[in-house]
């Protein structure tokens, strides 16, 4: 599929698809999804762009297991996605919401631990080297109100990774950072995904940011939204933000992207 | 790192020197505020506006709060009320805190008991009195079972609310990381629903008191209330206005007590959402 990225990390033997099939959501009698049909191979990162308001976080809240569609499924590999599966970590927007500021940051990341009942020297190792891992080392001790957005951001990376998920769903998850924050984070997910392996599917308004992340930008529009573009993004495995960013294929993925954004819905 | 400034927690107190001021200048104030209306009453007593008879000149109460205090039946009293009062919090309470976060947990029976709950919490206790002291006679078990009543519906009106207000976002987050329910219940809702219940039992821990006092009143159980009523049926008016005087002291030494273990326990809360 990507041809241009022949060093693919190995595949541990418990990654798994993520498939959807023929999904459709709708509130009350708003057909806000219709017909999605969507395969994230084990180890590929995905991007979704779409104008807002188009379902993107309806979408994500159905993959995740939070919200049950209207119809059509959801699959980790062969099982059917009910409810929140183990497999799948999220990371909201919302940093600030989804910390629990009572909890010392390594505290937050060892917590789902504690429920898949990790005894507490385990979970508590594994915690600080998670935050290690995302950049934060030596700051589990404090508090969700001692650290800035982009900290606790990666506090919420870290903890989707102890938690050992090996689909990431992040909606918008840069979306309240400056610029430069949100540059190292996205460098940040670059190097996990090499290091981990783990598939991900990010949700953003950005598209730099979609084209710069992913191997496939799926573009959602409509209303009810529909898949409208399906795009492979080929610019290796090794990005960075000033050389790839300068690539003229760049330019043309995001003007290609930007275009069916902005294109009114076909009469 | 960037942050150099890391308060433990619990030790939350905003800055040093400028709080210092700002609390003595709040001692002055409310001091001139209780020396005034000192001065009032006793304006009224010389000038015979106030019945000596309803309201005693000041100077013969403030001796006879002296003279309360050295006497053996006092801290018996003293003892008697306040031992109650905290046995009733602390059995109104341990009901009252998982009740209310079970109720809160479930939208459906949070539904349910909602008239239930607006009728108990405003149905007098002292109404049960003679109920009670059926069941258990004039005696302290009956005085407790009244406080812990009147103690339940704060602590459980407010553990209620907090374990509802819970963020949407961390809704979201708990669920999709599936945390079993009885994590849900001790490491989420009940440090959620904190500050609520930290108001619930500020209020609980007044009800407790007034309680306390007023069932001694009526009831003769020893304590505060019971030395109010029989200094009244003496006719030593002054000695009930100086047990009086104490009971109100006992309530605000508990709210300042209370305000310090607040800020120990619930130390995250007022650091992060003091910005
Ligand atoms: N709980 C809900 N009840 C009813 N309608 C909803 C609900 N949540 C979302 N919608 C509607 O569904 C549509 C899609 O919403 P959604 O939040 O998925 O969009 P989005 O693509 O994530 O938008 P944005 O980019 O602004 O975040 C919107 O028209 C919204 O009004
Ligand atoms: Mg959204």
């Amino acid at each position: 599929m990507n041809i241009m990225t022949p060093v693919k990390p190995p595949m541990p033997a418990r990654a798994k698809s993520l498939s959807v099939e023929g999904l459709s959501k709708s509130y009350c009698n708003i057909n806000v999804l219709s017909d999605l049909n969507l395969r994230v191979e084990p180890g590929e990162v995905i991007s979704i762009v779409g104008p807002s308001g188009a379902g993107k976080t309806t979408l994500l809240r159905c993959l995740s297991g939070l919200m049950p569609p209207t119809s059509g499924g959801v699959k980790v590999g062969d099982e059917q996605v009910r409810e929140p599966v183990a497999e799948i970590g999220l990371v909201f927007q919302d940093y600030r919401g989804s910390m629990l500021p009572w909890m010392r940051a390594v505290e937050n990341v060892a917590f789902p631990l504690q429920g898949k009942g990790v005894p507490k020297a385990e979970r508590l190792a594994r915690a600080h080297a998670c935050l290690a891992d995302v950049g934060l080392p030596g700051v589990g001790e404090r508090y969700p109100w001692q650290m800035s957005g982009g900290m606790q951001q990666r506090v919420a990376i870290a903890r989707a990774i102890a938690y050992d998920a090996h689909i990431l769903l992040m909606d918008e998850p840069f979306g309240s950072l400056d610029a430069q924050t949100r540059f190292d984070l996205e460098d940040l997910v670059l190097s996990l995904r090499k290091q981990l392996a783990i598939s991900i599917v990010v949700v953003t308004h950005d598209i730099d940011e979609a084209v710069y992340l992913a191997d496939r930008v799926i573009v959602l529009s409509g209303h009810p939204a529909t898949v409208i573009d399906n795009v492979d993004i080929e610019l290796g495995a090794n990005r960075d933000q000033i050389t790839t960013k300068a690539d003229p294929r760049f330019a043309q993925y995001r003007s290609r992207i930007l275009e069916q954004i902005r294109r009114p819905p076909a009469a | 790192m960037m942050l150099c400034d890391e308060p433990g927690i619990g030790r939350f107190r905003s800055e040093g020197d400028a709080e210092m001021g700002e609390g003595f200048r709040l001692f002055i104030w409310q001091g001139g505020v209780v020396l005034f209306l000192v001065a009032i009453w006793a304006l009224g007593n010389a000038t015979g506006l106030i019945d000596m008879a309803i309201l005693p000149p000041v100077q013969i109460v403030g001796y006879q709060i002296a003279a309360v205090l050295v006497r053996p039946e006092f801290a018996a009293a003293m003892g008697h009320t306040i031992f109650d009062a905290l046995r009733g919090l602390l059995i109104g309470s341990i009901l009252a805190i998982p009740a209310g976060i079970l109720i809160g947990m479930f939208p459906a029976v949070e539904r349910a008991t909602r008239m239930l709950i607006d009728f108990g919490r405003s149905f007098p206790v002292i109404a049960l009195l003679p109920i009670l002291v059926l069941l258990f006679g004039a005696t302290s078990e009956m005085k407790v079972v009244a406080i812990a009543i009147a103690c339940f519906f704060p602590v459980l009106i407010q553990t209620i609310s907090g374990a509802r207000r819970l963020d949407r976002t961390i809704v979201d987050t708990i669920r999709s990381y599936r945390i079993p329910a009885h994590l849900r219940f001790f490491k989420v809702l009940l440090p959620a629903a904190g500050p609520y219940i930290s108001t619930g039992l500020r209020i609980a821990t007044t009800v407790s008191i007034l309680v306390s006092v007023g069932v001694e009143i009526v009831s003769l159980t020893p304590g505060i209330g019971r030395e109010i009523s029989l200094a009244r049926s003496y006719n030593e008016t002054p000695t009930a206005f100086a047990y009086i005087f104490f009971a109100g002291l006992l309530g605000v030494f508990l709210t300042f007590l209370w305000d310090r273990l607040e800020a120990r326990l619930l130390g995250w809360h007022l650091r992060s959402t003091a910005e």
